[in-house]
């Protein structure tokens, strides 16, 4: 085969793994977002504060494993690459804890919140950082030309979010047909997360990394200290920093949803139907902007998708009974934030360039850590916002379900 | 009923005006033919 041909044949094995391994990647995640706290609250019996707690604490400390597994990352050097050896080792960990999280003790409520707090943190390392840092970091690492990275940084966003549409519409019949209540959490998340998992291997075994680091520092191994220098003094990573912090505060207050459904709407409108279109408006939404962001470039294009967003959230609130504008309203919070999805990764693929080019290492483990501590830290905010809004607005786990007849 | 409301609408809605802020501060796109264009050839001073 002659070598533009086989170049062609490897960027589209690429962009198959890619597809695979994000869809992969969110079958375990976004149901995690939707479901978690009301898992907690509704069948743990965890107060919403103690769960706001849990939330929070683990967030931080999972932000701080970001950043000791990026720098684990980049200094990983096999015939793999940096970040693909990490998805084989970190599969089996991450399925297991995924299960033992959504396993109610026989214990009081003081034994469950910390058996919560411990599987937690197992389900945020193992599986929303070992797993999550090598799979963003693959864009950057596949291939150094623009145009291919937009591409995969779509594919991927694409991907994820069809994933997240897929498990949260699905989520409520096939929890039931495991029987619903504890079980069938157990059951469903155990095997969204396998699911995942096999689908995240598929990717490793399709994809392969093939930018190198400078010639010259190619054998060593970057030290921590070295590394962290690096990423501080790059001054994009604290402006992408901000944006993964805050792009994922605003996801995570979608675990007030089924909240939403049952008290503003008394339980008129399925929480998983409604995930499902806020998924499918951003998968949409990640098409609709690849012209967008071709034209105007990533972050301007980004911006955009974040107005529409915000135009949708003022629309909700203007007519926070009216379920045809929910279902108008998630239509325009979903496509806009549809709008920064698919971009996120190229961006950061050009931080990683940036801090090349300003301090000579290239450092992608780091760069997409410190991203992703932002992420957490973002999300754990988000999180414990949330419940300390339900704690002081007495939500209460048993009158909730009482109405949704559970 | 306020709190959930706050936390389901008004909370995204500061985060996306905030979000917005911070994209219009990124400008590092603009710059990256040109970083490619130095970072290539300092890599191929590297090998030679």
């Amino acid at each position: 085969m002659s070598e533009p041909n086989m170049k062609t044949m490897s960027l589209r094995r690429d962009k198959v793994g890619i597809a695979f391994g994000s869809f992969g990647y969110n079958l375990g995640s976004a149901v995690l977002m939707t479901y978690l706290m009301y898992f907690l609250t509704d069948n743990m019996l965890i107060s919403a504060a103690s769960v706001s707690v849990i939330l929070f604490v683990s967030r931080i400390i999972d932000a701080f494993t970001d950043l000791w597994m990026g720098s684990m990352m980049d200094r990983t050097k096999s015939k793999m690459g940096k970040a693909r050896p990490w998805l084989l080792w970190m599969a089996a960990p991450a399925v297991i804890s995924m299960a033992l999280l959504f396993v109610v003790p026989p214990l009081n409520e003081t034994g469950r919140t910390i058996y919560a707090f411990i599987t937690y943190n197992l389900v945020a390392f193992f599986y929303l950082t070992a797993l999550a840092l090598p799979m963003n970091a693959l864009v950057a690492l596949l291939t150094s030309e623009t145009k291919h990275r937009l591409v995969l940084s779509q594919i991927f966003g694409f991907f994820s979010t069809l994933g997240a549409v897929f498990v949260n519409f699905f989520s409520s019949p096939i929890m039931q047909a495991f029987g619903g209540g504890s079980m069938g959490y157990f059951y469903y998340f155990t095997l969204m997360a396998l699911i995942g998992v096999g689908l995240m291997l598929l990717c490793m075994k399709l994809t392969k990394e093939r930018v190198q680091d400078d010639p010259e520092k190619a054998g060593e191994k970057m030290k921590f200290r070295t590394g962290a220098k690096v990423v501080v003094r790059n001054k994009y990573w604290w402006n992408a920093m901000g944006i993964y912090l805050m792009t994922s505060l605003v996801p995570s207050c979608w675990a007030a949803t089924a909240y939403y459904c049952i008290y503003w709407l008394d339980g008129q409108v399925d929480t998983g139907h409604l995930m499902a279109l806020l998924w499918g408006g951003i998968t949409a939404g990640i098409l609709l902007f690849v012209p967008v962001s071709r034209k105007v470039g990533k972050a301007n294009s980004a911006a955009i998708g974040l107005a529409i967003q915000a135009i949708g959230s003022v629309l909700l609130w203007l007519a926070p009974t009216s379920i045809p504008m929910l279902w108008i309203s998630t239509v325009f919070r979903s496509v806009g934030v549809g709008g920064l999805s698919g971009n996120m990764n190229a961006m950061m693929a050009d931080v990683v360039d940036y801090g090349e080019w300003k301090n000579g290492v290239r450092c992608e483990g780091l760069t997409y850590s410190g991203a992703s501590f932002g992420a957490k830290v973002g999300a754990g905010l988000g999180g414990a916002v949330v419940a300390a809004l339900l704690a002081w607005g007495s939500t209460s786990p048993t009158r909730q379900s009482r109405r949704l007849g559970r | 009923m306020t709190a959930i409301k706050l936390a389901f609408v008004g909370a995204p809605f500061i985060g996306s005006c905030l979000i917005i802020i911070m994209l219009l501060m990124f400008r590092v796109e603009k710059l990256i033919p040109a970083i490619k264009a130095d970072l290539e050839e300092r890599r191929k001073r590297a090998s030679a």
